[in-house]
């Protein structure tokens, strides 16, 4: 069987897997207007070869706002993405490892989720200040006189969905070390 | 260290990292972090310089298509339109020797042109059509190899999503790479029509025994109405999406906007799609969208990297003096490619391959979309091969009959591979094939 998702990763702990839970909910209300994004530029894009179409006026700013539109999915889509075990990884190997041994496999699982909160937690670190300068200078997108729209909102965005990103990588490798030390899994843990 | 030691040793890294596990986006973004580190020796504007690729990379109109194909193909596979489009196929071809087996080639190809993604394709075909074929007498290897052979025109057939990600990375036209892609696909479906036929006509050991020609079948009333029925929501689809991008009304972008909805319009006619399983599709999609975007991001890291360590520009310049020319090249990259199709994903391989030999490609004077399809299937072959095969582990678990080994579906699926070697050096010998209808 796989690790990845929550309910595969239960500990049988109760507040740790409270806290496991919450921010399998977190990821899920972020997810939310992620998918709302989604519907959001096809109705967008629809309407605008609509108008052009049919009424020769097309929609201003429709391409810039796609382009920040799906900056924002991304980032929204991206720690549910990680909790549902669905980022693209090779698990050849790693299957071979969990079937000699589950303990080894989880704390192999632990050291490549370590790696992934660092490089996330440095990269969250770096969109901290970016966020701040896009909102004191309230930088604009778009070309002035026809279409503009403001850049924070996006730039939080990335931040958040980053952080979060980062707190579900840090949180994951808890979860393994745990399992990992306690040895067996949970029965019926995949349930 | 000099930069291009640096390089080489970062491919290494990131293919070893990949390997044992670690997720292939943290694994390009966390090589190219402490590569730039050490060639500049400062972690601070190593940090900055991922942080604007990740920012720059995909924040784009062009993106755009990503997530709208996504849905638009797995919003038809919802509303049963591979099941209709198989159905109507087999009927038709049920009197020919193997001719269930052509009906899901050809079912396929239709699907494809409407999906971007083998995985969908593999999902819903192994459901539907293998079934059907054991049933006939088809031995279970060939149904799933089939099966597994014909879900690559789902990346091979216009939209693809791997056209749209080998765009990205070579800043080709993705509507010029759709249009490439027919020639190819319909090439590859028809070479598997008539292996079919040979198959089971000269190798029954592998094929097993079926008896389409010898059943005698009780018209089921089926004329055709219903014929008309199953087969116009997905033809009106491909006129929307293809005739759009080709006629030059749609870019991409609005192709796959006007695909997606006109899918949830018909699914919804069809009353197979309700607010809830729509929200699930674009669930999905986003998930789907996310991991592609974010293996785009990391890769774009990968890339600046690399452009600093100046490894493509000194590769570059040894493949030039190597003197091995166009088609010198091209061998050694399929090889290269098909090696990496057994232990790696397709996006992956064209993510880290392509900053590399695109310099190469460009300066050797090749038409670059003709070298994109020329990947496309050579990744391709790789979802077919063990051990890492994405199509048969789809199959597999998509599949309800467990006495169906992993191991028979490879074996069914490699005569297929081989078909997709020929139809590559076929594509590398007649570039016609790819590049007539552009």
């Amino acid at each position: 069987m796989a690790f990845a998702t929550t309910a595969e990763l239960r500990t049988g702990i109760g507040i740790f897997d409270a806290i496991s839970r919450g921010l399998d909910r977190l990821t899920q209300f972020f997810s939310f207007f992620g998918t709302l994004g989604i519907l959001g530029i096809m109705g967008l894009i629809v309407a605008d070869v609509v108008a052009r179409g049919l009424l020769s006026r097309p929609l201003v700013g429709v391409p810039e706002m796609v382009a920040m539109a799906i900056l924002g999915i991304v980032f929204l889509q991206l720690a549910n993405t990680l909790v549902n075990g669905k980022l693209t990884r090779a698990d050849v190997l790693l299957d071979v490892i969990y079937r000699r041994s589950i303990r080894a496999g989880l704390l192999t699982d632990a050291v490549m989720h370590a790696v992934g909160a660092l490089l996330i937690g440095v990269l969250t670190n770096v969109f901290w200040p970016l966020f701040w300068r896009v909102w004191d200078r309230n930088t604009m997108e778009g070309t002035v006189g026809q279409f503009q729209a403001p850049l924070w909102p996006v730039y939080l965005i990335v931040l958040a969905g980053s952080a979060l990103l980062c707190a579900v990588f840090a949180w994951r490798v808890l979860n393994y070390l745990v399992l990992a030390l306690r040895g067996t899994p949970i029965e019926g843990a995949s349930a | 260290m000099t930069g291009v030691e640096i390089g080489l040793l970062s491919l290494v890294a990131i293919l070893l990292l990949i390997y044992s596990g670690l997720h292939v986006g943290i694994a390009l973004a966390a090589v190219s972090f402490v590569g730039i580190w050490i060639l500049r020796d400062n972690p601070e504007q190593a940090a900055r310089i991922l942080s604007l690729a990740a920012r720059e990379s995909i924040s784009s109109y062009l993106f755009g298509v990503v997530p709208l194909f996504v849905m638009m193909g797995l919003v038809v596979s919802r509303a049963g339109i591979g099941r209709d489009t198989f159905e109507v196929a087999g009927r038709g071809l049920r009197r020919v020797m193997g001719g269930l087996g052509m009906a899901t080639v050809g079912a396929n190809a239709i699907f494809a042109a409407i999906t971007g993604i083998s995985i969908a394709s593999a999902a819903v075909f192994t459901k539907v059509a293998v079934p059907e074929m054991t049933r006939m007498g088809y031995s279970p290897r060939f149904a799933t190899g089939i099966v597994a052979g014909s879900s690559v025109l789902g990346m091979l057939l216009p939209p693809s999503l791997l056209m749209i990600v080998y765009g990205i990375l070579a800043e080709q036209s993705v509507g010029a790479l759709f249009i490439a892609g027919i020639g190819p696909g319909i090439l590859l479906a028809i070479v598997y029509c008539i292996a079919i036929w040979f198959m089971v006509r000269f190798w029954r050991s592998y094929t097993g025994n079926p008896q389409e020609t010898t059943t005698t079948w009780e018209d089921d009333g089926a004329g055709w109405g219903d014929t008309l029925s199953k087969l116009l929501p997905i033809i009106l689809l491909i006129a929307l999406v293809m005739g759009g991008i080709y006629g030059g009304i749609f870019t991409p972008t609005e192709a796959g906007a006007a695909g997606a909805f006109g899918a949830v319009v018909i699914a919804a006619a069809k009353r197979r799609l309700n607010f809830k399983t729509l929200w699930q599709v674009t669930l999905e999609s986003g998930h789907i969208t996310a991991s592609i975007c974010f293996l785009i991001i990391c890769a774009t890291m990968y890339s600046r990297m690399l452009a600093l360590s100046g490894l493509p520009a000194f590769l570059t310049e040894w493949v030039i003096a190597q003197d091995l020319g166009v088609y010198g090249f091209l061998f050694c990259f399929v090889v290269l490619l098909i090696l990496l199709g057994t232990i790696l994903d397709a996006s992956s391989i064209m993510l880290i391959t392509l900053p590399l030999a695109l310099p190469i490609a460009t300066s050797l004077g090749m038409d670059l979309i003709w070298l994109g399809l020329i990947v496309i299937i050579a990744v391709e072959i790789g979802l077919l091969t063990p051990p890492m095969g994405l199509s048969v582990f789809v199959i597999k678990s998509s599949l309800d009959d467990q006495r169906i080994s992993l191991n028979d579906i490879f074996m069914g699926a490699l005569p297929f591979a081989a078909i997709m070697l020929l139809v590559l050096i076929l594509c590398v010998i007649f570039p016609g094939i790819v590049t007539g209808l552009l």
